[in-house]
């Protein structure tokens, strides 16, 4: 096991001597996946490294998460090293934590890929990460007349459903 | 002629601000004439000469990602499976390698036939998806016979996944840990049968679509997407692999039985970076999943098609990576120790693909914009995925399930009481 994860241990310790206290975490979660965690404007530091180094092309998609925490986060999924010649593809999630929940900002990761334009709106509008720098930031998924500030993907929104079930849940308590 | 004044149509949300003079806005959609599926091109045309093009997405978000969250992962599987009609299949598998992934982190481990299972009906699902996608594009430029021919020789793709599932659609063939059906030989028998059959229309299909000029002289040299900007505005699928970027993900990350039979696969590129080029990409690969799904039926396993999953995944993070007959697809998967995921994120391959679209458009007449549209082959249900329409009455709804024979007698039926309708 230790033999076969050998490139993707090695792509962590380039990172982490590369960038030394701006990695948070880094991790082999498993086969041909890396788990990645920085701070907020360091992201595009590290996208454009793995673009010069390991010619990492490829994003894959942009994932927005709210952490049980309450942190609003979100996740870059992008080939590290991309397929070539044969070889397998190691994909990294290098995930950004937000420092607000209230006013969610991030570096746009639009000028160093141009693709990250409409994953970047995706997030925004489902889960209101501003993106600073992706030039676009207007409706892409929800309606024009849905209200502004409301949310979809957080936890704090609640479904019909959602509301049935935590509703029987306090009958049954009382 | 109209004097050169500028003139707007569209709503002033999507309204382009920095229009050039001279140019011309039209809205194409969402009820539109290329697909059947609703979506918006604000499109910025000088003369007949498309300048720039402006999508909007999202008329058919059905909430999916939020209700995923309110279910169990098994009922999460048939939930996914309803994201697209077409590609259902590979949905599911991704959940299932999700959360099997989760629990392999524990020593969970998946029956290796029902892997092969899994990819042969995914397989299948590539092949009738592409064929589909061939009769769109051949009527959306006019050529009806192969439309028609290439949907029957569909029928023998569909009839083996009515075989093996009992449905044209929506086959619920997984569970987490393996698969629900299992394949006997005469079904397999059957299977290699029609793939010799499927081999050999495509191979005709190959030749008609290199050397009839009804398919060369609209498709050449129409919504050029040069290899560059493929990778720029991360096209995936058969869309890049037109431009001769060489990504796939049953080879790249090989996921269920792929990683089998790697040595004989392969990637189908073709390098003329046009609407043709595309239309050959999807021919190609046809006939390539045919051989794989040989191959896959000569090796398949005995053994187990299931294994018995706990009901609560650990706590994870998992990308699951798949490649649908569209694209590359992505569901992003927290765990959290309960039976129900905490977010499942889906990316879709239409998502990533109809920034190409734009590109595509651009300096092409604008009679030509609906065949570039339907050649990324979009799915906008898959790409939207989300406002919940929750009806009360559910568990009132009355199902009936006819049988083939019963369909049979109805439509005989139907069609002897209006006879006059044939006139």
């Amino acid at each position: 096991m230790s033999q076969t994860l050998q490139d993707e241990q090695n792509i962590v310790d380039t990172l982490k001597s590369q960038f030394g206290k701006k990695i948070l975490e880094a991790e082999v979660q498993q086969e041909r996946r890396i788990n990645v965690k920085v701070a907020d404007p360091d992201h595009l530091e590290v996208l454009s490294f793995a673009m010069k180094k390991w010619q990492a092309w490829h994003l894959i998609a942009i994932s927005s998460v709210d952490k049980p925490d309450g942190v609003i986060a979100a996740v870059y999924h992008f080939d590290v090293r991309p397929p070539f010649g044969g070889q397998v593809a190691i994909s990294m999630n290098l995930m950004i934590d937000c420092d607000n929940r209230d006013n969610p900002k991030l570096a746009s990761a639009y000028n160093l890929i141009n693709g990250a334009e409409f994953f970047e709106r995706e997030a925004h509008d489902l889960m209101g990460i501003v993106f600073e720098g992706n030039p676009n930031l207007s409706k892409l998924i929800l309606p024009d007349d849905f209200p502004e500030g409301v949310y979809p993907l957080r936890k704090d929104f609640l479904l019909e459903i959602q509301k049935e079930e935590l509703a029987k849940k306090e009958k049954k308590k009382r | 002629m109209v004097d050169k004044k500028k003139i707007k149509v569209g709503s002033p949300q999507t309204g382009c601000s920095s229009c050039m003079p001279n140019t011309f806005e039209i809205p194409l959609g969402p009820q539109h004439p290329a697909l059947k599926e609703p979506t918006h091109f604000l499109l910025e045309v000088e003369g007949e000469i498309i300048v720039n093009a402006t999508p909007r997405i999202g008329y058919v978000h059905r909430g999916i990602e939020k209700l995923a969250e309110t279910k169990t992962y098994s009922a999460n599987l048939t939930l996914v499976e309803r994201v697209c009609g077409i590609c259902s299949h590979i949905h599911s598998i991704s959940l299932a390698n999700a959360a099997e992934g989760a629990l392999a982190l524990e020593g969970f481990e998946v029956p290796m036939r029902a892997q092969y299972i899994r990819t042969i009906v995914a397989e299948l699902e590539r092949i009738h998806s592409h064929i589909l996608w061939l009769g769109v594009a051949a009527h959306e430029i006019g050529f009806d016979t192969l439309f028609m021919l290439s949907w029957r020789d569909r029928e023998l793709t569909m009839d083996l996944l009515e075989d093996i599932s009992g449905n044209r659609v929506n086959y619920a063939m997984n569970e987490i840990g393996g698969s629900r059906r299992d394949m006997n030989q005469s079904q397999i028998d059957r299977m290699l049968k029609y793939m010799d059959i499927t081999i050999e229309r495509m191979e005709r299909y190959k030749d008609i679509c290199l050397n009839e000029n009804t398919i060369r002289m609209r498709t050449q040299e129409v919504g050029i997407l040069l290899p560059q900007k493929a990778r720029e505005l991360c096209a995936v699928g058969p869309t890049a692999r037109a431009s001769g970027v060489a990504i796939d993900v049953r080879y790249d990350d090989p996921y269920s039985a792929y990683g089998e039979f790697r040595d004989i696969f392969n990637v189908v590129t073709y390098d003329s970076n046009d609407v043709f080029s595309l239309v050959v990409v999807r021919i190609i690969e046809t006939i390539e999943a045919c051989i794989y799904i040989k191959w896959m039926l000569k090796n398949i396993p005995d053994g187990p098609i299931f294994k018995k999953a706990p009901r609560k995944v650990p706590e994870a993070q998992i990308l699951s990576r798949t490649e649908a007959p569209r694209g590359e697809l992505i569901h992003y998967l927290w765990s959290n120790n309960t039976n129900k995921p905490y977010r499942l994120k889906i990316t879709t391959p239409t998502l990533s693909n109809i920034n190409t679209v734009s590109e595509m458009m651009k300096g092409d007449y604008l009679a030509d914009s609906t065949i570039t549209l339907a050649s990324i082959d979009p799915c906008f249900s898959c790409e939207d995925r989300m406002i919940t329409v929750v009806n009360n009455d559910r568990r009132k709804a009355k199902v009936e399930t006819w049988s083939e024979s019963q369909l049979r007698k109805y439509s005989n039926d139907w069609h002897t009481a209006n006879k006059r309708w044939k006139k």
